[in-house]
């Protein structure tokens, strides 16, 4: 093994080293694939309104700071394994490959879900500006549908919104999120100014699980990073900076931000002012301050983040099922790419479909796009992603304790305990509080609805993968190896290749 | 030369345009390169290491360039992987530029907006641009032996995705054959091919623009 150190002299590290990514560029992508306005304007609002709790505000902080604790054991094991992007190959080798195939299901459920609940934010939040400023009349559905067809196409070409778009968007976006944090804050309610919101009372009150899961769902997106780890300058340090800088960051921006709304309103009547205006709530509060022209800009980004959401979760959903195809979990034709674009085609074509069915499904059904579809949708998609973390988490123990590999204790064992706990903490009161969470009579079927599709899904993951085991045992023994994999490769071999990973 | 025959498989025959995308044409001419010196005999594949086994100069003096990098690093160890992710980025422009001393093609200026952005290498005779892809596509499909020089030429095709393009319509049994061909190469040959298709694969995950 060469280490970059020792290697620092070799006209081919060097090389090679010139065209990698810095600790910023990382940031940048997952920042923007996590879309700040989104959550600050639509997540934080809608949280309000249907969960009814004051304490979103706290939850974020809480989240982000449980998700730092995680990302020490999640980046530590990204060094080690290969097809480090996919939870489930952490899953699969920490703990055992069945648990692999029920993860890889649920997270193909997940990210579909947080996709297509977007479309919901997207469309009813593009509808609403149309009308607002220009008069024009359109339904919530015929925007999700266009924007639908934008992702669907730009999908399959694979063309990805360019770098530096994103950073002045994601740049923008964070500059007008603070400025209205600050505009609130400046301008509190009759009530005056209060810190009530971030009070760590809430933590432990009653509902909180809706709360934490409402943040949780802001959240995703960040543990893209390790899908760079093989392009980065440092492999051992970019990464890891890379994601307590991302985590840290949407962490401030949204706890600040939630509570600035608090503020703005005053905390009793936070909950009555977003079930009133919903996700216009924070465009509401700033405008007689900030004038029209920032409100319009405002809302512009606010488009702009759903749909760089939308477009970033769609080539996630389209690389799980890339990867799933190539190592033929899932059927081998998803694992094939565009010749000329090395898009997954066939992935990006099964998302779209599905996303057009639950659309259309939804716009027949006449449900609410902004409760049924962006958050009902969208937090199951968190809690979906929640299940993911947690076990994640208990895999980077089950790793590490079969072999250190030079790990220091607090990264391999003490860390993803702490997360681990931490996170099971949180799925338990979420799932104990889905009713609160989706805003319906504690004995509605839905509040079972969801988390059992998740359920569901793991057992035919597990099912998926007893079978696997006895049909086709070389697929079975290459779960989460990604690229190595002997069964995802034309050549390969059929005694074993020196695998030891492709950044020794 | 393999590497001229992979270059004119993945670009057009008449307008010299890629027929894959960027990143696969350089990992697929890399490894075209790494072929020739491992039929040369210069050097060999295993365990995931390319190790130099004579250092006596190839004929060819592209080929001889790329030895006497592999040469400079021999203590280093990378791994093919490495290798691989190196030569991609120069051997595209290397090969190109030993067709263009050969006289089988023309530098274009590629324009866009007024601005030049990129060059293209127009073969001078489509007839001689068009030959490796007729004569491999023609053999496969009708399930001929192929000699050793079209055998590595068929697994670098596989290896980057051009056998969609190679036996476009063909039906099951054709990539079926190309695939049992393919593995009766020797097994360094495999072992280079193994990981061009595995970093081509990780190259889609790791997409960034």
């Amino acid at each position: 093994m060469t280490t970059s150190r020792s290697a620092e002299s070799s006209h081919v590290t060097n090389t090679l080293a010139r065209s990698r990514l810095g600790t910023a560029a990382v940031v940048f992508f997952v920042m923007a694939a996590a879309a700040p306005l989104t959550v600050t304007a639509g997540g934080a609002t809608s949280g309000f309104a249907i969960t009814e709790r004051t304490g979103i505000p706290i939850a974020y902080l809480a989240v982000a700071a449980i998700l730092a604790l995680f990302a020490v054991g999640y980046v530590a094991m990204s060094r080690h394994v290969v097809n480090a992007g996919a939870f489930y190959s952490y899953v699969a080798q920490g703990l055992g490959k069945p648990a692999g195939v029920g993860a890889a299901f649920i997270a193909v459920l997940a990210y579909n879900a947080m996709q297509i609940g977007l479309y919901g934010g997207f469309g009813a939040v593009l509808a609403g500006f149309l009308g607002d400023r220009f008069g024009i009349s359109v339904s919530w559905w015929a925007c999700a549908l266009a924007g639908w067809a934008i992702v669907a196409v730009l999908g399959v070409l694979r063309v990805d919104l360019n770098g530096r778009v994103l950073a002045v968007m994601l740049l923008a976006e964070i500059a007008v999120a603070a400025l209205f944090a600050v505009v609130m804050v400046a301008n509190p309610a009759e009530s005056g100014f209060t810190f009530s919101a971030l009070s760590p009372g809430f933590l432990f009150s009653a509902g909180i699980g809706a709360a934490l899961v409402t943040a949780v769902t802001g959240f995703v997106g960040f543990e893209a990073t390790v899908v760079f780890s093989e392009e980065t300058r440092d492999p051992r340090r970019t990464v890891a900076r890379a994601t307590f800088i991302a985590v840290a960051v949407t962490g401030l921006l949204y706890g600040l931000s939630a509570w600035a709304l608090t503020v703005a309103t005053g905390p009793d009547k936070i909950v009555a002012a977003a079930q009133e205006h919903s996700t216009e709530l924070i465009f509401t509060l700033v405008q007689p301050h900030v004038g029209q022209f920032v409100v319009d800009l405002g809302h512009l980004l606010f488009v702009t983040s759903l749909f760089a959401a939308l477009l970033s979760f769609h080539h996630t959903v389209g690389r799980y099922l890339f990867s799933l195809g190539r190592e033929q979990v899932l059927p081998a034709v998803l694992g094939r790419t565009s010749r000329r674009t090395s898009a997954p085609k066939a992935g990006s074509i099964t998302q779209s479909t599905l996303a057009l069915l639950v659309l259309l499904g939804f716009a027949a059904a006449g449900a609410d796009p902004i409760v049924h579809l962006f958050f009902w949708v969208t937090v199951s998609g968190g809690l979906g992603v929640l299940i993911l973390m947690t076990l994640t988490s208990a895999a980077v123990i089950g790793y590490f304790i079969r072999d250190r590999r030079g790990e220091n204790v607090w990264r391999r064992l003490a860390a993803p305990v702490l997360a681990t706990v931490a996170l099971g903490w949180v799925l338990y009161l979420t799932i104990d509080q889905f009713a609160v969470l989706l805003g319906v009579d504690p004995a509605s079927p839905l509040r079972w609805l969801f988390p059992a599709s998740f359920a569901v899904t793991a057992a035919l993951g597990l099912l998926w993968a007893v079978l696997l085991r006895a049909w086709r045992p070389e697929v079975y023994d290459a779960v989460g190896l990604g690229a190595n994999a002997a069964a995802a490769n034309p050549f390969g071999l059929s005694t074993p290749l020196v695998t030891e990973g492709s950044r020794a | 030369m393999l590497a001229d025959d992979f270059f004119r498989l993945a670009h057009d025959d008449v307008t010299g345009r890629p027929r894959l995308r960027p990143k696969a044409v350089g990992i697929g001419c890399a490894a075209a390169l790494l072929t020739e010196l491992v039929n040369t005999r210069h050097i060999t594949v295993a365990d995931n290491r390319v190790t130099v086994v004579n250092k006596q100069p190839p004929a060819d003096s592209l080929a001889h360039v790329v030895l006497d990098q592999l040469i400079a690093e021999a203590g280093r160890e990378h791994n093919v992987r490495t290798w691989l992710a190196f030569l991609a980025g120069q051997a595209p422009e290397q090969v190109a530029h030993r067709l263009l001393r050969a006289g089988h093609v023309r530098m274009e200026a590629v324009r866009r907006l007024g601005r030049q952005t990129g060059v293209l290498y127009v073969p001078l005779d489509m007839n001689v641009a068009a030959r490796p892809w007729a004569l491999l596509s023609h053999s496969l499909r009708r399930h001929d032996p192929l000699d050793y020089e079209s055998l590595c030429l068929a697994g670098l095709a596989l290896a980057t995705g051009l056998d969609a393009f190679l036996l476009d319509g063909a039906p099951a049994a054709t990539f079926d054959y190309l695939r049992q061909a393919v593995g009766t190469l020797c097994p360094p040959m495999r072992e280079l091919l193994f990981h061009t298709h595995a970093a081509i694969g990780d190259a889609v995950l790791a997409h960034r623009t």
